[in-house]
């Protein structure tokens, strides 16, 4: 049995953010733009014998290829640069150690503008009871652990933790 | 069951986004289906039935240089503002409403290759369907007149407001020499 750091937000998790941010950005903006052009193209092509039809093509491109955009921005874009921007103030906070039994709280509530979070129950060997945060995306590290673990927090968030493991068991961090 | 929840979650937003986009497009193709009136010819129909679309698609075939768009109307197409109807370039009318709109019609120079309809010795109308051997121009898209019911002669004029009659081009002439020249012409 040996004690490892399990880190929540690996430095590769920026990279994998940054580049993520970037590329479903050009694929909302692409798409954004192919279709406003192609609704663009439909209305200067209309003439009599075909304008009922690309009205009526216009209108469900513009529709449905929309929502596409809206679907891509909403789930994709924001969650990465919410994490972007959470991870930007973590970078700047001070970290604080803090050991005892950890209870996973059920619920999960949505920081306006951020990440989504779930709250930790940590018991102290002294009694004491605090509670932290920890991103839902990886909530899973704290359920079932009866075992006292150490925990690195900044702002209230877990940043990382410390668990023992048998030697040549590894800990997914994502 | 997380995804369906934020579906429910994100539902307004493309439910407005649809509203707004339909709303957005529509508008625009309310000019994209119109044309200035230095563009467009207007035919309108005072007949018994008229496929107003396939008529305009059919003329359109042969659009005279500068213009955009043909479009072909039944009169019922004015019966809320009659103030459309002075707007037109090419009119059908039955010879027995004639005297009623003449006024807003322009004299025209015969030629001799079709029956013409006169008054005090000027030509005005052009004769597009003759109800003695029931023939008529575009008579695949115009019925001139209803199956049992007295027919009468019907008559082509040109708007005295029409900028396609010589003021600014001929373009009504040409769509007119199109019009007599489809099917069924008499």
């Amino acid at each position: 049995m040996k004690n490892e750091r399990i880190e929540l937000y690996p430095a590769e998790r920026e990279t994998k953010l940054v580049r993520g941010n970037r590329i479903w950005t050009s694929v909302a903006l692409t798409l954004a733009a192919l279709l406003l052009a192609g609704c663009i193209v439909l209305c200067l092509t209309s003439r009599t014998v075909n304008e009922d039809r690309h009205e009526l093509i216009t209108l469900i491109l513009s529709g449905f290829g929309g929502c596409a955009v809206i679907w891509i921005w909403s789930r994709r874009v924001r969650a990465c640069r919410s994490e972007l921007r959470h991870l930007s103030v973590l970078h700047e906070g001070e970290t604080e150690v803090l050991h005892g039994v950890v209870t996973l709280l059920p619920g999960r509530f949505q920081i306006p503008g951020s990440v989504s979070v779930q709250t930790l129950r940590v018991q102290s060997a002294g009694g004491e009871t605090l509670r932290v945060s920890v991103i839902s995306r990886c909530a899973r590290h704290f359920r079932d652990c009866p075992e006292p673990l150490t925990l690195h927090t900044v702002h209230g968030f877990v940043v990382a933790y410390e668990s023992k493991v048998e030697d040549g068991e590894r800990h997914e961090t994502d | 069951m997380k995804l369906i929840r934020s579906l429910f979650r994100t539902l307004p937003t493309y439910l407005l986004w649809l509203l707004l986009s339909s709303m957005f497009w529509m508008w625009i193709f309310t000019f994209v289906k119109d044309a200035p009136k230095e563009k467009q010819i207007v035919l309108y129909a005072s007949v018994p039935s008229i496929e107003a679309k396939a008529l305009s698609i059919r003329l359109e075939e042969d659009l005279p240089d500068g213009i955009r768009m043909i479009r072909a109307r039944s009169f019922d197409y004015v019966m809320f503002d009659e103030r459309n109807i002075q707007e037109g370039d090419l009119y059908i009318i039955p010879a027995s409403a004639i005297e009623a709109y003449l006024e807003d019609y322009i004299p025209i120079e015969p030629d001799g290759t079709h029956t013409y309809y006169y008054n005090e010795g000027q030509a005005y109308g052009i004769r597009v369907y003759d109800a003695e051997s029931g023939r008529g121009a575009a008579g695949a898209y115009i019925q001139y007149a209803l199956p049992g019911a007295e027919a009468e002669d019907y008559y082509l004029f040109f708007g005295k407001n029409s900028v396609h009659t010589g003021s600014r081009d001929e373009a009504a002439f040409a769509v007119a020499e199109t019009l007599l020249s489809l099917e069924d012409a008499p």
